[in-house]
């Protein structure tokens, strides 16, 4: 392997792994704070990717598109947390999984009735379009550095808002004991539908960013969920600290292993690291919960 | 959950898994009545997803561990058949180290290998999977069932994403099943045979150590008894099962892809299991039908049909807790319970 | 009663975080006696409770149970070797019945339960055995309810069932009389005197009537050590004890 190539593959794990951040920290924090499983997740990643595509399309103009998508898919998120999903906080695991599943459904059919069966396409404006050669030798498209650089940036947000306010403090606690969270004196019901919307949004935006590189169609969101849920799981359930170390690891473990291994082992290889990770910490590397 | 005492079976659960079977194989002569075969093939599928969902029901119903794995054991099961009736056909040996097979598409061979390596996969990811509980269970089954995916996927000779054909005349020991009505009765042997066996399972001291653990690990535990060898082998078993249902649907439809291991069909399957009712021999078969005619009906009016069923799941989890066995349970209790 | 010691416990630490719940902890049992627990809540008492049966293990010290090391020992493995256990919240199986809680019990005194083929509700080597010992803690007339149908105290005797039913040598009850009525502990009181001799018990209990009353002797627990073991009326007339614990709290 060329260092140009490892170069390259090293910046798609890493550009993979934060967009991976962006779904799982949704994902980790209504887990771990709502002790809610969220199947739709996925869902919300398709719906950003649609609402930005459509609304390209309508207007020409692709920055519209994000502008719109992310706080529309935030909404949309809002109101499933308010009209259905928060009757099923205090449910069992199973009746959550079967909610979400009927919705996952309901969700990828009612897309194709609206938007049919054939991918949307996503053109990039011309200046995200080209390719900038960072070092000599090593050229990589423009819009894979800025999405980089959004999902770096979002992390490092996030960081920022758990760790430093008071309102992150709120999170933390609330993610490792329920019981001192409710005690703190918040009005749990709104800040559960803003927590949701925030994830909602988040996973809007890693959705949008996905569209020009691969196709927005239905049915998207599965695999990037799926992922999701195996960073979740390697990170801890409910620690944001543990979703981006697990989703850089993920990010890149599945980047390498689809370019340094036979097609079969490279798909099934982040699995295996899950299995091998799970065998010795089954509570994930950052294990929040006691 | 509804209140149950696993000592004590209530007659309707004594009676209505009998009564399931007898009016399963009462379809054949009716649809010979009516003129339409096509009941045949209706009620086959009923009856391989009631098979599935049965041993599903050990793990998520009584066991109390949601897996989102089983997909991908029945569809183990389903490429067991058709990787053996493709080198059958093709009259080229499977090499297996150094033992050359030549392949058949004899059920009587198929269907225990089928269950022993859906057992053994299960027995693999079993030992992963139960070393965690709630929903890292959940996540890790799901995982795993995507894992089993993308290898058939990978299976690039048997078709890879596009599934594999079998063109073979189906056989069990040397008979011909591959017509309808035999391989109906054949389909509903096993069922009958898995609902005796998994009645007397789920009725043991065994299956009373799956529902106290599913309820109250630490009183199981403190009892002496530690739940996860038991668990192992409840997974174990619900996954021979499942490949048996696997290798039934790839036989009765003549062809197995990768979309039948896909973790939405897992999703059905929990569906089938828990709609029906938990806890219980008969609610997957109730299930599975509810699930076969709905998609049958639904999708006659729409191709839309999952987003009809999609809204079904919706209300019946918001409104039945103990799935459509609650209606029948209702319905039959109405006059002496409250 | 023989001087045989049924328990020893030595030096028994257990840190959680930079808290000793667990302090340098010594104690025995001597094979029939009641040897009632006492101490301050937060004393660490439930901590011990969980070391002897399993659920926790110490981070340093031994347990040895008839001379046998059994500190690293898991709780199932403690519990074929004849410990059982009541929970100070209420430990069972909801939606069984009664008589079905009862039962599991006695499976679990019977070796492993890997029989898949016999219906274990024809099974009399269960069923017998479960009804003595519901007869035993007076619950028979309840043997068909629902664990959920049943009171708060009808609940802690049949955790107490539960724990006779695995015919125990050593019956660790954690305050077996919590949040019971006047008349309800009275009876239970009653129950833990009849159970004298029949098997040794470590008894943690908050009611300082029944413990005086029951106990052949006790340990008095503050901050994760023994302060003081005796007789009931060397224990009430120390000084220490009264200071550290009997004379504040009541």
């Amino acid at each position: 392997m060329t260092f140009a190539l490892f170069a390259e593959q090293l910046l798609n794990g890493i550009q993979f792994g934060v967009t991976l951040f962006l779904m799982a920290s949704g994902l980790t924090l209504v887990f771990g704070i709502m002790n809610f499983i969220n199947l739709a997740h996925g869902s919300l990643y398709m719906a950003g990717a649609f609402l930005a595509a459509a609304v390209q399309a309508a207007t020409g103009s692709f920055l519209l598109g994000v502008l719109v998508a992310i706080p529309a898919t935030a909404a949309l998120g809002a109101a499933l947390e308010f009209g259905l999903f928060r009757r099923f906080y205090a449910r069992n695991h199973l009746d959550q999984v079967l909610v979400t599943f009927g919705v996952v459904l309901m969700a990828n059919e009612a897309t194709r009735l609206i938007f049919g069966p054939v991918p949307l396409r996503m053109p990039l404006p011309e200046a995200l379009a080209g390719s900038i050669e960072i070092v000599p030798g090593l050229v990589y498209p423009t819009f894979r550095l800025v999405v980089l650089a959004v999902g770096l940036a979002v992390a490092g947000l996030l960081w920022l808002v758990v760790m430093k306010t008071r309102l992150g403090m709120w999170v933390r606690a609330g993610s490792s004991n329920r019981a001192i969270a409710s005690a703190m004196g918040v009005d749990v019901g709104l800040v559960f539908a803003g927590l949701f919307a925030f994830g909602a949004g988040l996973a809007g935006l890693a959705g949008l960013m996905a569209g020009p590189i691969l196709a927005v169609q239905v049915g998207m969101g599965e695999p990037i969920l799926i992922l999701a849920l195996v960073v979740t799981v390697i990170g801890g359930i409910g620690s944001i600290r543990g979703a981006f170390a697990a989703a850089l690891l993920v990010g890149l473990v599945d980047t390498f292993g689809r370019v340094m291994l036979p097609p079969a082992l490279g798909s099934m290889a982040i699995f295996l690291l899950m299995a091998l990770i799970l065998a010795f910490k089954p509570k994930g590397l950052f294990p929040v919960h006691g | 959950m509804a209140e149950f005492d696993p000592h004590r079976p209530s007659t309707i659960d004594r009676v209505a898994p009998i009564a399931a079977i007898a009016i399963l194989a009462a379809v054949p002569p009716v649809a010979g009545l009516l003129g339409d075969p096509f009941l045949i093939k209706v009620a086959t599928r009923v009856v391989v997803f009631a098979i599935a969902a049965i041993g599903l029901n050990l793990v998520v119903g009584y066991a109390g561990l949601v897996s989102l794995l089983h997909a991908g054991l029945f569809g183990v099961g389903g490429y067991v058949v058709g990787v053996a009736a493709w080198h059958e056909f093709n009259g080229e040996a499977l090499g297996l180290g150094p033992v050359a097979w030549a392949g058949t598409a004899d059920l009587a061979i198929t269907l225990p290998l089928a269950g022993l390596l859906a057992g053994i996969v299960a027995l693999v990811t079993g030992v992963v999977s139960l070393r965690t509980s709630g929903p890292y269970f959940l996540m890790i089954t799901l995982a795993f069932d995507q894992m089993l995916y993308y290898g058939a996927v990978a299976l690039q000779k048997y078709g890879g994403e596009d599934g594999l054909q079998i063109l073979s005349t189906i056989t069990f020991a040397g008979r011909d099943v591959s017509a309808r009505t035999p391989f109906f009765y054949l389909a509903l042997t096993i069922l009958a045979a898995t609902v005796f066996l998994l009645g007397r399972v789920v009725g043991s001291r065994f299956g009373v150590v799956l529902r106290a653990a599913a309820e109250n690990e630490r009183r199981v535990t403190v009892t002496g008894i530690p739940p996860y060898a038991y668990r192992l082998t409840a997974f174990v078993v619900s996954g021979v099962v499942c490949g048996l249902a696997g290798a039934l649907l790839a036989s009765g439809q003549q062809f197995v892809s990768p979309a039948d291991m896909s973790w939405v069909r897992s999703g059905d399957l929990v569906v089938m299991a828990v709609l029906g009712g938990l806890s219980t021999l008969w609610g997957p078969i109730v299930g599975a039908a509810a699930f076969v005619v709905l998609e049958l009906v639904l999708s006659s009016w729409t191709q839309y049909w999952q987003l009809a069923f999609g809204a079904i799941i919706v209300v019946v989890v918001l409104t039945l807790r103990g799935g459509l066995a609650d209606l029948v349970k209702l319905a039959t209790q109405g006059r002496d319970a409250r | 009663m023989t001087d045989r010691r049924l328990l020893e416990v030595k030096g028994l630490v257990k840190s959680f975080g930079g808290l000793k719940a667990t302090n340098d902890l010594n104690f025995d049992l001597i094979e029939g006696e009641i040897h009632g627990v006492i101490g301050p809540n937060g004393a660490g008492k439930t901590t011990f409770v969980s070391q002897l049966q399993g659920q926790l293990l110490p981070d340093l010290g031994e347990i040895l149970l008839d001379g046998e090391d059994v500190t690293r020992l898991p709780a199932h493995l403690r519990a074929r070797r004849g410990v059982a256990r009541s929970f100070q919240i209420t430990s069972l199986v909801p939606s069984f019945t009664a008589l079905a809680n009862v039962m599991l019990a006695v499976q679990g005194g019977q070796g492993h339960s890997f029989r898949f083929w016999k219906r274990a509700w024809t099974d009399d080597a269960l069923a017998g055995p479960a009804h003595v010992a519901l007869a035993t803690v007076g619950l028979d007339h309840k043997a068909n309810a629902v664990v959920a149908d049943l009171g708060h105290g009808e609940c802690r005797q049949l955790e107490l069932a539960m724990a006779l039913a695995m015919k125990p040598r050593l019956l660790l009850l954690d305050e077996p009389m919590a949040g019971m009525g006047r008349k309800d502990g009275a009876a239970m009181t009653d129950l833990v005197a009849r159970l004298k001799g029949r098997t040794s018990i470590v008894l943690i209990e908050h009611d300082m009537e029944a413990v005086f009353r029951l106990a052949d002797r006790i340990s008095v627990l503050v901050a994760g050590r023994v302060i003081k073991t005796g007789l009931p009326e060397e224990v009430r007339a120390d000084e220490e004890v009264r200071a550290a614990y009997l004379g504040h709290s009541h």
